[in-house]
């Protein structure tokens, strides 16, 4: 691969094309033999009927089993990481997979051992970028301009173009109050909600506002890193997250409130990898918050919302975090609603495509998963779908548009519940 | 001493031919598709993986793209190894000969509900647990419900044959398949039935049963594109009891009480022996806190209308009371029972003789065996895999089952696994061979027992296949060699499964 | 750290999580945290639940239909 300093990896090595492949199979291999022979000595596939991308490619390649079993046959001989590597494209990282797993589901309590096919397929993709592979132009493309934009490139699918990093604000330009930089409290916007979907973050806002809680914005938010890391770029990853740790160390920030999934669970996963946790402030995922909030009474529903709704567990709660009921508990409260339930042990097979850069890579494939997605729901016949991560409402809200089906935020619900629209 | 043709590589021209056929993108040769259709569950001579890695996988979605891919092996005579879950435990997916790989995944489509019938068609693709999601709103089940049931798929259950683990109140899978649509070897595609051609009948006397054939065979006689389902009302109510006895004799005693009890809502007796109890102590957090007083269990499943159901527990409680059983309580039962599927294939049982924690694959031998012979069999079984793990210590013995393995009825014969790991981390072509000898000895004694060597996998497995022609001596195996080569003339499907290469080569070459 | 028996501990009695003796791990690496574990404990038993609704509309005890009791061996105070 000739285009090694195309991706500028600043300050730290790493990125396209810096390792030969042989070397840098023989350490993906020495690191994940124990993992990989966990699967393939059982091989049994409780996952795959979970998986979203084998539910819609149906190709036995497209799965654990098979990310597991490739380590094995390279170890074999009967492989190179080069003839493999590829598929570990076929992944959204929702988790699913490992959580469904019986090495984690049944045991791995006991044994405090479980499957991680997410971090597998992440290294395997940081593996083949190191190597040089050039396998995923597109994912090249987007870490570069993320590096340009310092947030991801959210404007242009199409074309990859940077963002300019000095609007990351700009969704908090019209609303009715200032919001300080700085403090105690921070509220984190995702790079998809500061520049797309710039409603949630005004709605989170508003909440907050109202619930008396100060709070105040970063100096300059940068991405918080993870999708570098889901893409094979871990020290792109680390470059942004160490940016974002030193403006909450000038902020004074104790905690910061996260309103959305993927940047949660970067700040609670890959942080804490990164850095000693006292460096770290305390994270407050903002749906959490909300229903502690309500708990206490500090916020209230004034407004009844006559739909019928069902609710989209995001990936990254449901299956990687375990959070699933303080939305339930939201939506049940909210006067005037019918909250259709899907249980979040069927949703563990369910996902919007968008996560893990698959929708960048395989946009045709992550379409079929929302329009899925969106067909399940459109069997209960709600009026709409409720879902809680921005990324999801993308994909979502396109597919929902096409079969008649309206996509809802869980969070601009609450500030509408709570009348702060009007 | 006859030889054996073996069966022609894939060649590019093959290749070309499918391409043409199929498209482009339903044809794979990289090493990615083929690693992933490898093997199965089974313990796996890892050592060897690229003996058994197929040539190009193909991933046809209708009937007729079936048969045009059965024409072109049949035009070139190589292999063609029809795939469905991948769960198999006997090897059956496993391409002895690489060539072609028919991946059936594809082919998921729900193609009929009939709720006035009480069928569904559909094609063989599809997994027994989304097929339920499907019609759960419809008050309809299909109740086909092996341990892999969240995995396995609707082709394979055919085609090996499948138990289900409530199939002594709802039947096996060839109780519950009507009527097949199949391709034959030659690409003619038919349409079979129990006895006749009616898709939806249940039971006719018309023409030769031949959906039965077709049943089991391990992909050798033909694929199938298309089943008609039998659909049960969705269960009322679920009762799951188990209870413990201080020692296994008793616990056999009491399984032949409540397998003859005669309650129709029966759908499993379970026997667990001491061996199998001791190893659930390991890391099971429902036998962990058993006393040890404890040595055996049977586990007893009800399904059915709830009044029903409620009166046949009371009759199984005094049963298993009155032949010495204790109940183990409300949470193990139903606990237990609910985790049913996933228990089974977990690496990290496995224990090395000093009892260090490596990830092991999972042997399930599943013989099945009249009840009289059971406590028998489970004494050579052990005597045989303990001797094994002495001499070898990469093997671990997870102890034995004994599963009601009849249609309608608890009694019978009894499908009997013993579970054992093996390190295959650690395997090389010595130990390997002790481990086929360890299954020889198994089936021999299996034999011995006049029992069966296989209730549900298929006998494919070196260990077994070479066995069949022993178990089927009274000229069955001559009879099933002549069909073979009759429906497959070229030997092109699945080669060599079932012993069946034997088709091929004249008398005396039979061992 | 309590034995509970052999190969099996306690290793912290508030957490009620039945462990491997970690003496027996070292060829396998125990990296779950405490977090996780309980998360899945918790995903476990919803989904036994989940299993019982798939096969059935209702799942009815032994002890609710008869003389047995609801609790086993070995369970009391569990
Ligand atoms: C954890 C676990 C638990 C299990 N528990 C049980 C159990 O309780 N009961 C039980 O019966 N089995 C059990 N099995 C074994 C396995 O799941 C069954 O044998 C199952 O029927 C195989 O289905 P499959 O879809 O995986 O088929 P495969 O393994 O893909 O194929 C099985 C056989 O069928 C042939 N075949 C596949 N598709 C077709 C087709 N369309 N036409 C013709 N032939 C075809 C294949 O060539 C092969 O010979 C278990 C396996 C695992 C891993
Ligand atoms: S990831 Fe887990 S469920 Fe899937 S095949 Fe591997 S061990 Fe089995
Ligand atoms: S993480 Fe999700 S998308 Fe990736 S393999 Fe697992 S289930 Fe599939």
């Amino acid at each position: 691969m000739s285009d090694e300093a195309r991706v500028t990896a600043p300050e730290t090595a790493g990125g396209n094309g810096h390792r030969p492949v042989r070397e840098v199979e023989q350490e993906f291999v020495r690191g994940h033999l124990l993992q990989a022979y966990g699967c393939f000595s059982s091989g049994h596939k409780f996952c795959r009927e979970v998986c979203p991308v084998y539910q819609v490619t149906r190709n036995e390649q497209h799965t654990p089993t098979a990310f597991h079993a490739n380590v094995v046959a390279i170890e074999k001989g009967a492989a190179h990481l080069e003839d493999v590597a590829e598929n570990y494209s076929y992944c959204t990282l929702c988790g699913g997979c490992e959580l469904r797993c019986p090495n984690t589901l049944f045991v791995g309590d006991f044994y405090r051992n479980r499957t991680r096919t997410v971090k597998l397929v992440q290294d395997m993709r940081a593996a083949a970028n190191q190597a040089g592979l050039g396998l995923w132009p597109r994912w090249q493309r987007w870490v570069e301009a993320t590096m340009v934009g310092k947030n991801e490139p959210v404007l242009d699918y199409e074309n990859i173009q940077p963002v300019d990093p000095n609007r990351v604000a700009d969704w908090a330009k019209d609303l009715p109050f200032e919001i300080p930089r700085g403090g105690e409290n921070i509220l984190f916007v995702d790079c998809e909600a500061a520049y797309y979907r710039t409603s949630l973050p005004k709605a989170v806002a508003k909440i907050l506002h109202a619930a008396g809680v100060p709070f105040g914005l970063m100096y300059e938010q940068w991405c918080c890193g993870g999708p570098s890391l889901e893409m094979g770029y871990p020290d792109h990853a680390r470059y942004l997250a160490e940016h974002n740790v030193a403006d909450w160390k000038k902020a004074g920030a104790k905690r910061v409130f996260v309103l959305d999934p993927h940047d949660y669970i970067s700040f609670v996963d890959m942080y804490p990898q990164f850095f000693p946790e006292e460096e770290l402030p305390e994270f407050v995922f903002m749906i959490d918050f909300v229903a502690e909030l309500l708990d206490q009474g500090k916020i209230r529903f004034v407004k009844p919302i006559e739909k019928t709704v069902t609710y989209h567990d995001p990936c990254r709660m449901n299956k990687r975090l375990g959070k699933w009921e303080a939305p339930r508990k939201i939506l049940r409260a909210i006067p005037g609603l019918t909250f259709i339930d899907v249980d979040h042990v069927t949703q563990w097979a369910y996902c919007s495509g968008a996560g893990g850069g698959f929708a960048v890579e395989h946009p045709d494939l992550a379409k079929k998963i929302a329009d899925l997605r969106i067909a399940r729901a459109k069997e209960l016949n709600v009026e709409a779908l409720v879902s809680a991560c921005p990324w999801s409402e993308r994909p979502l809200t396109s597919s929902g548009r096409e079969q008649q089906l309206e996509v809802l935020d869980l969070l601009e619900l609450v500030a509408e519940a709570m009348g702060l629209n009007d | 001493m006859a030889t054996l043709t073996l069966p022609n590589p894939v060649t590019d021209k093959v290749i070309a031919e499918l391409e043409a056929a199929l498209g482009k993108d339903k044809v794979r040769t990289d090493l990615g598709a083929r690693i992933a259709r490898t093997r199965v569950p089974a313990p796996f001579p890892v050592h060897r993986f690229a003996e058994y890695m197929p040539d190009v996988v193909v991933l046809p979605e209708t009937a007729e793209e079936v048969s045009a891919i059965l024409r072109i092996a049949n035009q070139y005579r190589v292999p063609v190894v029809p795939r469905a879950g991948g769960t198999g435990l006997a090897d059956g997916a496993v391409p002895l000969h690489k060539g072609i790989l028919l991946d059936i995944k594809k082919m998921n489509k729900i193609i009929e509900l009939d709720l006035i019938n009480r069928t569904v068609t559909v094609q063989p693709g599809l997994n027994m647990l989304k097929l339920n999601e499907f019609l759960a709103p419809y008050g309809v089940f299909y109740p086909d419900d092996p341990a892999s049931y969240p995995v396995s798929i609707i082709g394979g259950r055919i085609g090996t044959s499948g138990w289900s683990l409530i199939g002594s109140r709802y039947g096996h899978t060839r109780d519950l398949v009507i009527s097949l649509q199949v391709v034959l070897p030659t690409g003619e595609i038919v349409r079979l039935s129990d006895g006749g051609g009616a898709p939806k009948v249940r039971k006719a006397s018309t023409g030769y049963n031949l959906k039965q054939l077709f049943i089991g065979t391990q992909g050798t006689l033909g694929v199938v594109t298309e089943a008609t389902l039998e659909l049960f009302p969705k269960p009322e109510a679920e009762l799951a009891a188990f209870f413990g006895y201080e020692s296994f004799d008793e616990a056999y005693r009491s399984t032949g009480a409540l397998s003859t009890s005669g309650l129709g809502t029966l759908a499993a007796v379970i026997l667990f022996d001491e061996r199998k109890v001791e190893y659930l102590r390991r890391d099971d957090e429902a036998y962990i806190p058993l006393p040890e007083r404890i040595k055996a269990v049977v586990a007893t499943a009800l399904y059915g209308v709830e009044e029903e159901v409620r009166a046949a527990a009371n009759r199984l409680f005094r049963i298993a009371k009155e032949t010495g059983g204790e109940y183990l309580g409300d949470e193990l039962s139903a606990g237990d029972w609910a985790s049913r599927h996933d228990r089974y294939a977990t690496p990290l049982h496995g224990r090395l003789p000093d009892g260090t924690v490596v990830p092991m694959s999972w042997h399930c031998e599943d013989a099945a065996i009249i009840y009289s012979e059971l406590p028998a069999i489970k004494q050579k079984w052990h005597e045989i895999t303990d001797r094994y793990i002495r001499q070898y210590g990469i093997f671990d013995n997870w102890g034995m089952f004994f599963y009601s393995n009849n249609p309608y009825k608890g009694w019978g014969d009894y499908l009997v696994e013993i579970d054992i790991g093996i390190w295959e981390q650690a395997l090389n072509e010595e130990t390997w061979q002790a481990w086929v000898n360890l299954k020889r000895e198994i089936t021999r004694a299996t034999l011995e027992h006049q029992g069966s060597i296989s209730a549900c996998h298929g006998a494919c497995r070196e260990g077994d296949a070479e066995f069949i022609p022993v178990e089927m001596h009274e000229g069955g195996f001559e009879l099933m060699k002549k069909i073979k080569r009759l429906l497959d003339p070229n030997n092109i499907l699945n080669p060599s499964k079932n012993y069946l290469h034997l088709a091929y080569v004249d008398e005396e070459g039979a061992p | 750290m309590k034995q509970v028996r052999k190969g099996v501990v306690l290793r912290r009695e508030d957490l009620h999580v039945f462990e491997v003796d970690p003496a027996l791990m070292s060829r396998v690496p125990q990296d779950v945290t405490d977090i996780e574990q309980a998360r899945i404990v918790k995903n476990r038993w919803e989904y036994l639940d989940w299993m019982h609704r798939h096969f059935a509309h209702k799942t009815v005890l032994l002890s609710e239909v008869t003389a047995a009791p609801s609790q086993g061996p070995g369970q009391a105070g569990h």
